[in-house]
């Protein structure tokens, strides 16, 4: 289990700036119960998460949670910095956290442009990768830039998943989040386990390759 | 015959070449979309020279609707190429975008722009060229001005798309880290698109020369310009062949790939998360207890430090299934058992599994050591074969390492499996014995009290109390 925390900004908007943002809203819910649901989409494939790391510049080469959190950082405009608790120094949090099964906290800050991963060290290497891989791709997705005072998704009479509108902020993903928070989970883990794979096999990742292979 | 004739026959019997080539030696070996592509292009330019090079058109719309339908297939070419490195050919869904395309979204919008361009740029001639008809396809002869608009309205488009690919080409061609077969793949689509701009190139020039130039001049230059047309076209023809014909397959393979990304590594993560909760939380009791007196034994058997890693790892394996045994939606033997069915896959590829064992952790080492797929394939298979230890398991073969039945005293002490069954499948093998006498000295040496020997018949003595895990601990 992994939690997310998000502090929004006290005052993210100008007056009209609201008004404009939920005559938007009252458009796309019109949208929604007419069953046009242009937003809603199916979950991330691997071409299109290597599409994002071409942007990210991390394509055909071998990378770890840090060096995403720092490229990721950079294309969302957001400090991302990420904390392992060596379990010699702090052995009590570290059990503490294992008792509750917490692999890892993101908090975020929408008005300082910083988000702060927590992981505990004691974790098991491919566990602990993939949990920061995880918190990583939840703000790949934008899942914590939702807006708050969302009055929540409405239904799609679409195939695909019903996903959240968020604020006007730099996105690396090309979809919406989806408005289920399974959903999110889903596709963050989807995210972890591309991101793993691509940083482990790097210029050798066949999915790199075939970048170089259009024709 | 007249000059356009014969070079529509030079022209259309390159194609026909091309065309027997493709179909009799590639199609079979190399088939892509751009493959199926190349196909009808190469069918339908020669088709269009043929009939060109037999037709003698009479009046000046004829040659304008002539010089458009011979003009369309290489439009088709160049708007197919851009749109595919934008990634948006509707040919290859899903597909993606060149790599250095990907990052650059202005670049990419301009790339797939070339869809609407081209065949608008087209249109816009061939509007043009009806409305004000000129001589559009006698090769030497002297043109008016409204050729030139014609023919540039047609041609610079088309250049400019053709040169943008070709560079984007050669930008991929260079990239260091790429295998060298890739990098000579699209060396090769480079120069052949290159060749198509230079193509348009020579007919806008052409178009120029036909228009400006005075008779003896103008005679030399279409002249040369024609040659230098045929030389492109099969440099052209060539280099895409040669692009299409270098297939390169992937060392790893994009289904393992797939697989480990959306199954095994989501599992894997499941089951290690959960091995930490029950290790590290001190929810199962008895894993560091059991722990700290196979490390003892372990050192009495001179085992090395990955055999007893292992040994204990085995343990916390099963620990981890004991604590979630009722719990359907966690670790259960079955979801282990489909955890291990996806491990195998993996651990057969051992370039693969090298790769994977390379990566660091962002921080100090964890109690559980570093990643190894291998052993936590082996680990896992030692865990279920313990909590459901049976003879047919591994083809009647019960001689196992010495730190598997380790292993097995391990856990039969602090009673995670049911030690009649494991002595009763494993005790009559000699390790068996050996190990469970180092691990009953190791108890006995450690200060535990008196332990009765399995050949006593009875079982160990089993005190799971938090207290007992705790001094250990702190040991």
């Amino acid at each position: 289990m992994a939690l997310m925390g998000v502090e929004a900004s006290p005052r993210p908007y100008g007056r009209l700036a609201i008004v404009t943002e939920k005559l938007r809203r009252w458009q796309k819910r019109r949208r929604f119960g007419e069953g046009a649901s242009s937003a809603a989409r199916g979950f991330l494939t691997q071409e299109q998460f290597q599409e994002e790391l071409a942007v990210l510049g991390l394509s055909d080469q071998p990378f770890g949670p840090r060096e995403y959190a720092d490229a990721l950082g950079r294309h969302v405009g957001v400090t991302i910095s990420i904390d392992v608790v060596p379990d010699a120094e702090h052995p009590l949090l570290s059990r503490e956290l294992a008792r509750r099964g917490i692999t890892g906290e993101t908090r975020y800050r929408a008005d300082l442009a910083r988000a702060h991963i927590i992981v505990p060290g004691s974790l098991p290497p491919l566990a602990l990768n993939f949990t920061l891989l995880h918190e990583l791709g939840h703000l790949a997705a934008g899942d914590l830039f939702i807006d708050p005072h969302h009055s929540g998704p409405q239904p799609a009479r679409t195939s695909a998943l019903p996903t959240f509108e968020v604020l006007n902020r730099s996105r690396l993903a090309h979809g919406l989040p989806f408005a289920r928070a399974l959903d999110r989970e889903h596709e963050a883990n989807l995210r972890a386990g591309y991101a793993f794979v691509a940083g482990c096999l790097g210029s050798e990742n066949p999915y790199a390759q075939r970048m170089y292979d259009i024709l | 015959m007249n000059a356009f004739q014969q070079q529509s026959l030079v022209l259309g019997l390159v194609c026909f070449a091309a065309s027997l080539f493709f179909f009799g030696v590639m199609r079979s070996a190399r088939n892509t979309w751009f493959s199926g592509v190349i196909a009808v292009n190469l069918v339908t330019l020669t088709l269009i020279f043929a009939a060109l090079a037999v037709i003698d058109l009479g009046g000046e719309r004829a040659e304008v609707a002539a010089a458009l339908v011979s003009e369309m297939p290489f439009e088709a070419v160049v708007a197919c190429l851009c749109v595919a490195q934008a990634g948006y050919l509707p040919l290859r869904t899903g597909a993606p975008p060149l790599a250095v395309v990907a990052a650059r979204p202005r670049l990419r919008l301009l790339l797939a722009s070339a869809g609407f361009a081209l065949p608008i740029a087209w249109v816009l001639a061939a509007a043009f060229g009806f409305v004000w008809p000129s001589p559009a396809v006698q090769a030497t002869a002297p043109a008016p001005l409204v050729f030139v608009v014609f023919k540039w309205i047609l041609m610079v488009p088309a250049m400019v798309f053709a040169a943008l690919a070709a560079i984007l080409f050669l930008t991929a061609a260079r990239s260091e880290a790429l295998d060298m077969r890739l990098r000579v793949k699209n060396a090769a689509f480079a120069f052949a698109t290159f060749c198509l701009a230079s193509v348009a190139l020579e007919s806008a020039l052409f178009a120029g020369a036909r228009v400006w130039l005075e008779t003896g001049t103008r005679l030399a230059v279409t002249n040369l310009l024609l040659v230098a047309e045929t030389f492109l076209a099969i440099a052209c023809v060539t280099a895409f062949l040669l692009g299409v014909v270098l297939r390169y397959s992937p060392g790893i393979a994009e289904p393992l790939v797939r697989h480990m990304a959306t199954r095994w590594l989501p599992e894997q993560d499941r089951f290690d998360s959960h091995r930490w909760h029950t290790v590290v939380g001190g929810v199962t009791r008895g894993v560091v207890i059991a722990s700290y007196r196979i490390g003892a034994a372990a050192d009495r058997l001179c085992l090395s430090q990955s055999e007893a890693e292992r040994a204990v790892g085995t343990v916390q394996h099963i620990a981890a299934m004991r604590d979630s045994i009722h719990d359907t939606v966690k670790v259960t033997p079955e979801r282990a058992r489909d955890l291990h069915m996806l491990q195998s896959e993996i651990v057969k590829d051992a370039d693969l599994t090298s790769k994977l064992d390379k990566i660091g952790t962002p921080g100090p080492t964890s109690c559980f050591g570093t990643v190894r797929t291998a052993s936590l394939h082996v680990e896992l298979e030692a865990a279920l074969d313990l909590i459901e230890p049976a003879a047919t398991t591994r083809d009647g073969k019960n001689e196992r390492p010495l730190w598997f039945y380790l292993a097995a005293a391990g856990a039969m002490d602090v009673g995670f499996v049911d030690g009649c069954r494991v002595r009763e499948v494993f005790g009559n093998e000699t390790r068996y014995g050996e190990a469970f006498e180092a691990y009953t000295e190791a108890v006995a040496s450690l200060g535990s009290g008196p332990r009765q020997s399995q050949r006593q018949g009875d079982s160990l003595k089993r005190r799971r109390s938090i207290v007992e895990d705790e001094t250990y601990r702190a040991h």
